[in-house]
């Protein structure tokens, strides 16, 4: 049995799913309707937070270069995910209808694609900043990406034609509890399974020693370049479900502070950790709002509680650890090749 | 044709001449040893190799092909008679000059580092398997969907990875994070990490630094061992005399950047240049 499940493609795993994200489904609007509006927000607040501090992680955390511009490409994603539900949606409307889509169907497959290309936006603005600023290391990236961030938003702010520094309003409401779960669960799969594999090896061989991850025949600046793109692309998805839960989009909340806030979740829950990143974000998500009763006093506790952590745990919540559902079955922990002898 | 020569190469640090017009060659099969004083250039040697350092413009060999009349590989957009050269490295008969690190690593070049230089927070395992990166041929989304060939090729490496463990007397440190094993310990995996890139040829730097006369005697018969078993030429720079003299066909004697002296171990161990070098004159 066990033998079997360890191959089992991720697509078998996702059709195996199927009933579960119905039943999920039926949960979130369940859970729309039952829960006050406000903490149904607050949910979804966790699971895009979830979506950008694990992304995240897969530079910081695996490749080990230090990025702080995550809320730019989450920017990137909001404004090119509102193109295609706002301006575009008369021409992507008449496409669809053309084809005979139900109406039902419209605006979901509207939103698909407003996410799809929010996602390759980010890419490739995570390429363009990737390419030369990934050359610098240590404190010097972290300044480029921080460039990055702000210079982003400038351009945005100062652009009239996406709304200048007001923004954007009247975006859509799209964002469901649907859609973040398939975020949540996408992002989660993208950085576990490119953990597990040789891609995977490779960024945590540069993030342990360039040169000797050269030496031992690893491109290192193409998977640094490659890390910095699936991140960018997870943080544009992001990005676009935050603008449809928002309902427009603030230039001003994706400042360096965001930026910021994620790299604390991703520090917190420790750093190369999917599920530190994601237990620290859907905490860090919820701490303002618990300590929303001692109003003025609320920042001080969310900054001793940060030092803290640190203090005791300064490694983060899991240091390096992963929680796998294996664990939270209770099963005893198969340490892959552990109990085997001889391989060859 | 030796498996790899190095053909008058010239490294320089700004001003500095760290290697004046350097060649050396190491046969299929065979043990060479790199020896010289400290400071002489041995690790830049391995750098130049390796593609950490480029070869700089050389005049000395410049003078030398004139002198032989033989142009080597003339540097672009060079004024006629191609006074300037960078030399070349050749391994296998295809020239890996200028290459990066990991595409020379790649063509069959692996190294260990004279103060080790292991991924020290992932395991033991995953050391051997981040070096088998190298010839692995999976696409991104193919990982990212953990297609049947992921699994075919996951389970391959893995397999060939616990070997080599097992072979290097590693197995049982397999899951342990590569910083908390023994500095010998440490030392033996590095040599398998490298081995796990299936080169052509094997570059040790100082593989015997801070063991005692006990375990060089291993490492002399785990050096002969690993060419006999996985058919690779070493080049290794080595302060013990012991372990050189008694393990390598021919030696290379490095001083101030020049070779001084290279031939048999009995023709170094009284070559009156050699003695000098190592201990000043009279």
């Amino acid at each position: 049995m066990k033998g079997n499940r360890r191959h089992l493609p991720t697509v078998a795993w996702l059709a195996l799913m199927a009933p579960v994200a119905l039943a999920l489904w039926a949960a979130g609007s369940g859970l729309e309707s039952l829960l006050v509006p406000y903490y149904f927000r607050i949910i979804l607040l966790s699971g895009i937070a979830v979506i950008a501090a694990v992304s995240l992680n897969i530079v910081n955390g695996f490749t080990g270069q230090f990025s702080i511009g995550h809320a730019g490409f989450m920017l990137v994603g909001a404004y090119a995910s509102a193109g295609i539900t706002m301006f575009a949606r008369p021409f992507t409307e008449s496409v669809l209808r053309s084809a005979h889509v139900p109406d039902v169907m419209l605006m979901p497959l509207q939103f698909a694609a407003a996410i799809a290309v929010a996602a390759l936006a980010a890419s490739i603005v995570g390429l363009l900043v990737g390419l030369p600023s990934l050359r610098l290391r240590g404190d010097y990236l972290a300044i480029a990406t921080l460039g990055f961030g702000e210079g982003i938003r400038a351009i945005f702010v100062t652009v009239d034609a996406v709304g200048g520094a007001s923004g954007l309003h009247n975006i859509p409401p799209l964002t469901s509890f649907v859609w973040v779960f398939l975020g949540v669960v996408g992002v989660i799969i993208t950085a576990r399974n490119l953990a597990a594999s040789t891609h995977g090896r490779a960024l945590f061989a540069i993030r342990e020693d360039e040169l000797a991850a050269q030496a031992v025949g690893i491109d290192t600046f193409r998977y640094k370049v490659l890390a910095f793109l699936i991140s960018a692309a997870w943080a544009g998805v992001a990005g676009a479900l935050l603008a449809h839960l928002d309902l427009g989009i603030d230039p001003r909340s994706y400042s360096f502070m965001k930026s910021v806030e994620i790299v604390v979740m991703v520090v917190l829950g420790g750093l190369g950790s999917v599920t530190g990143s994601v237990i620290a974000a859907v905490g860090l998500t919820w701490l303002p709002e618990i300590l929303r009763p001692v109003a003025e006093y609320r920042m001080v506790f969310y900054s001793a509680l940060l030092v803290l952590l640190m203090l005791l745990r300064p490694r983060g919540l899991f240091g390096r650890k992963e929680l796998g559902l294996a664990d939270l079955l209770g099963k005893k922990k198969t340490v892959p090749n552990a109990n085997r002898k001889e391989g060859g | 044709m030796p498996l790899l020569s190095v053909d008058r190469c010239t490294v320089a640090f700004g001003g500095l001449i760290a290697l004046d017009a350097v060649s050396l060659e190491v046969d299929q099969g065979e043990i060479v040893g790199l020896i010289g004083p400290n400071g002489a250039g041995k690790t830049t040697v391995f750098n130049l190799i390796t593609g950490v350092c480029r070869p700089a413009k050389s005049r000395t060999a410049t003078a030398e092909v004139e002198v032989e009349g033989v142009p080597l590989t003339p540097q672009q957009g060079s004024r006629k008679r191609m006074k300037v050269h960078y030399g070349d490295i050749i391994l296998a008969g295809e020239s890996i000059r200028g290459k990066s690190p990991h595409i020379i690593a790649a063509r069959g070049v692996a190294r260990t580092f004279q103060n080790v230089r292991l991924f020290p927070e992932i395991t033991v395992l995953d050391n051997v398997r981040a070096a088998c990166h190298v010839h692995t041929t999976n696409s991104l989304p193919a990982a990212l969907f953990r297609t049947g060939s992921y699994y075919a090729e996951e389970h391959d490496i893995e397999k060939r990875s616990i070997h080599l463990l097992h072979v290097f007397g590693l197995g049982k440190f397999q899951s342990a994070p590569a910083g908390s094993l023994p500095y010998g310990e440490q030392r033996r995996l590095e040599i398998a990490r490298a081995l796990a890139t299936e080169p052509k040829i094997l570059l040790l730097d100082e593989p015997a630094a801070g063991m005692n006369p006990q375990e060089t005697r291993e490492l002399t018969e785990l050096i002969g061992w690993i060419r006999d078993d996985f058919k690779v030429s070493m080049l290794i720079i080595e302060h013990d005399m012991k372990l050189v003299m008694g393990i390598c066909e021919r030696i290379y004697v490095l001083d101030y950047g020049e070779v001084i002296a290279h031939g048999a171990p009995e023709e170094i161990r009284s070559d009156p240049k050699v003695i000098k070098a190592y201990l000043g004159e009279e």
